[in-house]
């Protein structure tokens, strides 16, 4: 298996043989598509054009482009779990075409310079980074960083990371303050005050000896933000649901009509909570992973269209920070080359939803949150495509992985599809 | 004990004592079969046999621990092993090194086996994952803490015969006990009722899917059980959300001579692993009383800590 992903810059390039699907716009068919200065010029069949870069692509699917809404990378800061570079070029093999990034790198992404930074250091990637702000200055939860000037310095929204806000009256003042520029403001809803877990509370907590997490401090939290997000009347994207409960909350919000949205992880549709028992760090994520009958209620969401995306949740660690104690060993997993797959064979390959909507999750469904149009195939339009192999037996092995980060819970997993690269603009990237 | 040197000790299916989850009733009695063995030692004047002569082990203690690890010493010592202790305060892991690097280090002085006792659940684990030595669990964190666990069943198997149909009560703090995970599952496995009684913060709602049955009544409890064994309140673990005051603790459940004489059948046993706290989870005059095999205990631990060494280490000295 060549592993290998090969980046290509070029103003002029046609994608031959592929199969273009594109379901929300009834786009199924086997052209060709060329791309020139970043736009897709022209598509039919058996196209021929003096000067462009040909790219064979048989059996390969082309679908609108896979936006992240949730990925943590280490610069500045912490280098040596992942660089811009490094994650970007693990988005690219995850076939996305932009992410998201959360605002916990060192020093905190809480100020233009710092907006600056990232976008100046991605600006020649294949992949747009999406810098996200900070909602208070530092990520300490006090006073509201300065979100006017985060939003003219080009943040895609603002995020607390992996704190969350603390109380209905600072996301009240977050939410209403924020929403006067136009962004998404994410929350990572949890109630404070019921300590550090390291996996979910229930029989597993039990049998591994350590604090749990109840579904409690989620479900609290999804309460508090949609109904905070009702009282002001202002948009809120709450993010890595978990819980059944907490998609029932949101199922009867969205039915009376409150403006929030809501994300998942693919380890979190794949994985329960029983997959801790073997203390693998790896699987020691936040929100914990639950137990099945959550799992299988976050999968239904997902499928019925309650929540809105599919995020990967990319939090890379190295070995040095694995190879400790299991409670001394940081939280999350390196996600952004296997959320694809992962997600595929949790809903797709089990019969939960078709290809069709597993797509929306990856593609449609995070851009609308961040106030994109959707990605298309049509001519005239920005090309961000996200390019398939859909037969495609592969193993997961981190040495082989482009990311830094060594903490997958999916280390040796086979898998039956795979992202096989992504167009974004004037830039290709492909395995092989 | 003549001949155990040369006996094989088949039987342990384990390479390292981590936890009682996975041992089998079978391994379990053979245990308890052994210390009864080393029990006999123990009444000799010469309390030694060379047993693991030239083997080495190493106590590797990250937390406070007096009583255990003193009883793993005296087993070793007595097994003629050769013992080194290492404990954290004196330890280089306050200079910032890994627990992995602070066991290689150790391993690479060439040694035979680590008991460690650490707060970390799992830490042992993790151990046996990065050593080539054999590795015995002196309790992580609120996980598992087996050789308590078989102390308490040879000291209940030798007071009580058979442990089938028993019901042992665990009295107290069950979330944050090292005990309470190895006592359930070393009880179930030799045939007893395990029932938990404590202030309901402190008992983790999914004892139950562990067929434990809770008490949130101690007099009811008492009425219910053969033996008690009552576990030491942590004052340091505890917090306003658990329960009120050391008074009120005592109130609604400490474990009283008055209490046992209007609800306990007189053949009720009490146990504690200690160390006590006298007037809060236990009284003076229950410690102190015919029913408390408390001492008892510790002198079993010794047997079983014996056994569990030379069951897991008696092998490695007939390779050469």
């Amino acid at each position: 298996m060549n592993t290998e992903l090969n980046f290509l810059e070029c103003g002029l390039f046609l994608l031959k043989g592929a199969r273009l699907l594109d379901p929300s716009a009834g786009v199924d068919s086997c052209e060709d598509l060329l791309v020139e200065n970043g736009i897709i010029a022209r598509r039919g069949v058996d196209l021929e054009v003096e000067g462009a870069e040909v790219l064979d692509l048989q059996g390969l699917t082309v679908v609108p482009g896979f936006v992240d809404l949730r990925a943590r990378f280490g610069e500045p800061g912490r280098e040596d779990r992942e660089t811009i570079e490094s994650g970007l070029d693990a988005a690219a093999a995850g076939g996305y075409t932009a992410v998201c990034l959360t605002p916990e790198c060192t020093p905190t992404c809480d100020n233009a310079a710092m907006v600056e930074f990232l976008l100046a250091k991605s600006r020649d990637h294949a992949v747009t980074l999406l810098p996200l702000g900070a909602v208070t200055a530092g990520l300490k939860g006090e006073r509201l960083a300065d979100l006017g000037e985060l939003a003219r310095a080009g943040v895609a929204g603002y995020c607390e990371g992996n704190t969350g806000l603390h109380g209905a009256a600072a996301l009240r003042g977050a939410l209403s303050y924020s929403r006067m520029f136009g962004l998404p403001l994410f929350e990572f809803p949890r109630e404070a005050g019921f300590g550090e877990g390291q996996v979910h509370e229930g029989l597993v907590s039990l049998r591994m000896g350590l604090k749990g997490r109840p579904r409690l401090e989620e479900d609290l939290g999804v309460q508090r933000g949609i109904r905070v997000a009702e009282f002001e009347e202002a948009r809120l994207h709450l993010q890595l649901l978990s819980t059944a409960e907490s998609v029932e909350l949101l199922r009867q919000a969205r039915e009376r009509g409150v403006a929030v949205t809501a994300d998942c992880s693919p380890q979190h549709l794949a994985l329960s909570d029983t997959a801790c028992l073997d203390f693998n760090p790896s699987t020691k994520l936040l929100p914990p992973l639950r137990p099945e009958e959550d799992r299988q209620a976050l999968a239904k969401a997902a499928a019925d269209g309650v929540l809105d995306a599919i995020c990967s949740d990319h939090r890379p660690a190295m070995f040095d920070d694995l190879d400790r104690e299991f409670p001394y060993t940081p939280f999350g997993c390196a996600s952004l080359e296997t959320a694809f797959a992962v997600a595929h064979k949790a809903l797709v390959e089990s019969g939960i939803c078709q290809l069709d909507r597993l797509l929306e999750l990856f593609s449609a469904g995070p851009r609308r949150i961040l106030g994109m149009p959707p990605a298309s195939l049509e001519v005239g339009a920005p090309a961000e495509l996200s390019l398939l192999d859909l037969d495609c037996p592969w193993t997961y092995r981190g040495e082989e992985a482009q990311t830094l980060g060594v903490n997958s819970p999916w280390e040796g997993q086979s898998f039956a599809v795979r992202p096989a690269g992504m167009v974004n603009g004037n830039y290709l990237a492909l395995r092989g | 004990m003549s001949g155990m040197e040369a006996e094989a000790p088949v039987g342990l299916k384990h390479k390292h004592l981590l936890g009682l989850e996975d041992y089998s009733a079978q391994e379990i009695h053979l245990i308890l079969d052994t210390a009864e063995s080393f029990l006999d030692v123990l009444e000799r004047p010469i309390k030694k046999v060379p047993t693991l002569r030239g083997i080495t082990v190493v106590n590797l203690f990250f937390e406070n621990s007096t009583r255990t690890r003193i009883s793993f010493e005296m087993a070793e010592k007595r097994l003629s092993a050769d013992t080194v202790n290492f404990s954290a305060s004196s330890s280089s892991t306050q200079k910032g090194e890994t627990l992995r690097d602070t066991a290689a280090n150790i391993e690479a002085m060439k040694i035979d086996a680590v008991v460690m006792r650490h707060s970390a659940p799992g830490s042992c684990l993790f151990l046996s994952r990065c050593l080539d030595s054999v590795i015995i669990n002196a309790g992580d964190g609120a996980h598992e803490h087996p050789t308590q666990a078989l102390l308490d069943l040879l000291t209940l198997r030798r007071r009580l015969g058979s442990l089938e149909g028993k019901r042992v009560t665990l009295v107290g703090d069950i979330l944050h006990s090292r005990v309470a995970m190895s006592n359930i599952y070393g009880l179930q496995k030799v045939g007893a009722k395990v029932q938990v009684c404590g202030p309901a913060p402190l008992v983790p709602r999914h004892i139950q899917d562990l067929g434990v049955e809770v008490f949130w009544n101690v007099e009811e409890a008492i009425e219910n059980s053969d033996v008690l064994n009552v576990l030491r309140i942590q004052l340091e673990r505890h917090n306003a959300h658990h329960f009120p005051s050391l008074r009120e603790y005592h109130e609604e459940f400490g474990v009283t001579a008055d209490r046992l004489d209007r609800h306990a059948s007189d053949e009720l046993l009490v146990m504690h692993p200690g160390p006590i706290n006298r007037g809060v989870e236990i009284a003076s005059d229950v410690a102190d009383s015919g029913r408390s095999v408390i001492l008892e205990q510790v002198t079993n631990g010794v047997a079983v800590r014996m056994a569990v060494l030379y069951l897991l280490l008696g092998g490695k000295t007939r390779e050469h």
